[in-house]
């Protein structure tokens, strides 16, 4: 096997037409109009990525990939891990607490895990940040836009009784 | 002329205008910083001028971003040697030797000059062209809409970085996606993997490009050790004198048309056009030998090429609703969620307003081409800066954005699972070597085609060989060379290659 990558993704890549086109025998197959059916175009699309994963497959194994190939893995792939963990700990807290509570937690916790060093000035400058951006991005989109963002009690309190006075709306 | 008269009064308003500026600023920060590029800074925003009122400002957001960031890219190509966009790529050639010889605020002025010059040049040009190609477009039945879509698709083999099978698997994969849940076609929920309340194909795909270009770059940049590079040490503020910019008029015009008609091939991009424009140049330049030493010739070839591409690109953009890269794909989205619907129709409709709005791309892409340049010119200092922004704030800052942005789109958090699903699905292919740009089209043209070829087949009652007209077959034979030249090139690439010979 030269190129074990291909062949790997190819094989997943087969796999998931296999699974679209099984799901496309659920469609109504025919069209009275002699338009196409419900069930064509994805049909095609599957065998149309089935076919091409097939020669992905074969050229990974009988072919090198050209040049060198860059590592799977970063150097830093364990705090991306981290960071990414702390993303969707962030996506699911946002509905429970609201924007504002959720943002602060989760850019003090993602700008200490990058942060290279966490001297005293270093991590002042740091909380600045994360408290203006915050209120920032909470100010220009949700008051000044007014984009929908997800209130919990923090952001009611403070859209009432502190950006009501800036003149949101 | 009313309609000219008619955006101008929808586009010189205090509001407008602050928008218009404020995108230019944020276009021209996101492109110097490398990373984030005009393609990704769009998709972030797209969201964001959805809600803008009037939607004349939410559009002028986006134009400004788009040239603010071809120009951005400029800025680390010069003082860091790292193009901030990929279309600055031919910029480092002679910017960054001019910035180590103490020259860098001429580099940079030099590159404001070029770009401005070829984004103007190229948004006259597409102000020129644009009515008479939509008028013969408006003459498309269906089936040439569909076959004008397989074309579409067909560029894919251009824009796919690296594999072209890979590419084409990506394209597909994004036609599969938009054809998921509800179809607006046949009224029915199909491969919806049991999900039943996806947001219409329309919104949806705004969190998938904001996962597929956002938080897969946040995730790459995070996972790689970058060091930050430091720009050239102060400069002091250096315009070309009368004797360069006579040195330079060659090479403007050189590029702007070259950026034009690069820009306007689907599938060709800023870089293309920068790398075509710097080496005409320095065919015809009395100076060669200062090529890629430092020549202001070939900062202005490259720059004014990639900007040029701007209006270039918006020709079949805007007149035959097929975006020829991922930056004007986007676009074309946003146009689509801001009520307009770019192709032949747009130059024919005839609500005053809708004309007016028209109207308003082409007066806001010339404006926003020309205020680039005092903006620059004005913000060099604070632009030099933006490159040293630490990694720490600048991705996790991105994500915020990309939350609010997925959740404001479709106002509940299935924008934001459709975001964080494709912002791994993203990551993990770009580990696996496949190109984010094709799955944008995918997304983009997969529904025009179905819908044309449905409408098409009902029309001759499924016989094929109805609908088969000359200009259909004309697109099919371009559609062909379109996907078979890049397989010829690489083949005859292979044959001139050494064999190697492989042990074991």
């Amino acid at each position: 096997m030269k190129n074990p990558r291909d062949v790997f993704i190819g094989t997943v890549l087969i796999a998931f037409s296999a699974l679209i086109y099984q799901m496309t025998l659920g469609l109504p197959a025919g069209s009275a109009s002699g338009g196409l059916a419900p069930s064509s175009f994805p049909r095609a699309l599957a065998i149309f990525i089935g076919a091409l994963s097939v020669i992905l497959v074969v050229a990974g194994i009988f072919r090198k990939p050209d040049g060198e190939q860059e590592k799977m893995l970063g150097p830093l792939f364990r705090q991306m891990v981290a960071f990414f963990c702390i993303m969707v700990v962030y996506i699911l807290l946002m509905p429970q607490i609201g924007y504002i509570v959720s943002t602060l937690v989760f850019l003090t916790a993602s700008v200490l895990l990058i942060m290279p060093q966490r001297k005293p000035r270093d991590l002042a400058i740091g909380i600045l940040f994360v408290v203006v951006s915050s209120l920032a991005v909470y100010y220009i989109f949700g008051i000044f836009l007014n984009v929908p963002l997800i209130e919990g009690p923090v952001d009611e309190v403070l859209r009432q009784n502190v950006f009501g006075l800036l003149g949101g709306k | 002329m009313e309609d000219a008269i008619a955006a101008l009064k929808l586009l010189f308003t205090f509001k407008v205008m602050a928008f218009m500026l404020a995108g230019m600023v944020a276009g021209i920060m996101a492109g110097a910083l490398p990373g984030l590029t005009a393609t990704m800074s769009i998709a972030l925003l797209v969201p964001f001028t959805y809600i803008i009122d009037p939607p004349v400002a939410g559009l002028m957001v986006l134009l400004g971003v788009y040239v603010g960031a071809m120009h951005g890219g400029a800025i680390s190509a010069i003082l860091i040697r790292t193009p901030g966009t990929p279309a600055a790529a031919a910029t480092c050639f002679d910017g960054y030797p001019l910035a180590q010889q103490g020259k860098a605020s001429l580099a940079l002025n030099i590159s404001a000059i070029a770009s401005t010059t070829g984004g103007v040049f190229s948004t006259i040009v597409l102000w020129t062209v644009a009515a008479p190609i939509a008028a013969v477009a408006l003459k498309f039945g269906p089936f040439e809409m569909f076959c004008l879509a397989v074309f579409g698709l067909s560029i894919i083999s251009s824009v796919a970085e690296g594999s072209t099978v890979k590419g084409f698997i990506m394209g597909a994969l994004g036609m599969l996606f938009a054809a998921a849940g509800r179809s607006t076609v046949f009224d029915i929920e199909r491969i919806n993997f049991g999900i039943k309340d996806l947001p219409e194909s329309g919104l949806r795909y705004i969190p998938l490009m904001i996962g597929v270009f956002a938080i897969t770059e946040a995730l790459t940049q995070i996972e790689l050790k970058t060091v930050v590079k430091k720009g050239a040490a102060k400069f002091k503020n250096m315009m070309p004198g009368l004797s360069q910019l006579k040195q330079i008029s060659p090479a403007l015009a050189i590029s702007s048309v070259i950026g034009t008609v690069v820009g306007s091939i689907p599938g060709a991009g800023g870089d293309i056009a920068g790398f075509v424009a710097y080496d005409q140049t320095k065919k015809v330049s009395k100076e060669r030998e200062k090529f890629g030493k430092g020549s202001i010739e070939g900062i202005t070839a490259a720059e004014g090429a990639n900007n040029a591409v701007t209006g270039g690109a918006m020709i079949p953009m805007l007149t035959l609703g097929i975006p020829g890269d991922s930056v004007t794909a986007i676009l074309l989205g946003a146009m689509i969620i801001l009520g307009l619907r770019p192709g032949p129709t747009l130059f024919s409709e005839t609500d005053p307003d809708m004309r007016a709005l028209v109207a308003a791309i082409f007066v806001g892409l010339l404006t926003a081409n020309i205020l680039i340049f005092p903006v620059r010119m004005a913000g060099a200092p604070l632009f030099s800066r933006v490159i040293a922004i630490s990694r720490h704030f600048l991705w996790p800052l991105v994500v915020v954005f990309c939350i609010v942005g997925s959740y404001s789109m479709t106002n509940s958090m299935m924008g934001v699972y459709i975001m964080l699903v494709f912002g791994v699905f993203g990551y993990i292919m770009k580990k696996f070597g496949f190109p984010p740009g094709p799955l944008i089209l995918g997304v983009i043209l997969g529904p025009i085609a179905e819908s044309n070829l449905h409408r098409a087949l009902r029309i001759s009652k499924g016989n094929i060989a109805e609908l088969i007209s000359p200009l259909a077959v004309i697109l099919i034979i371009l559609s062909v060379v379109s996907v078979a030249l890049p397989f010829i090139q690489e083949a005859k690439k292979r044959k001139k290659e050494p064999v190697k010979v492989e042990q074991g």
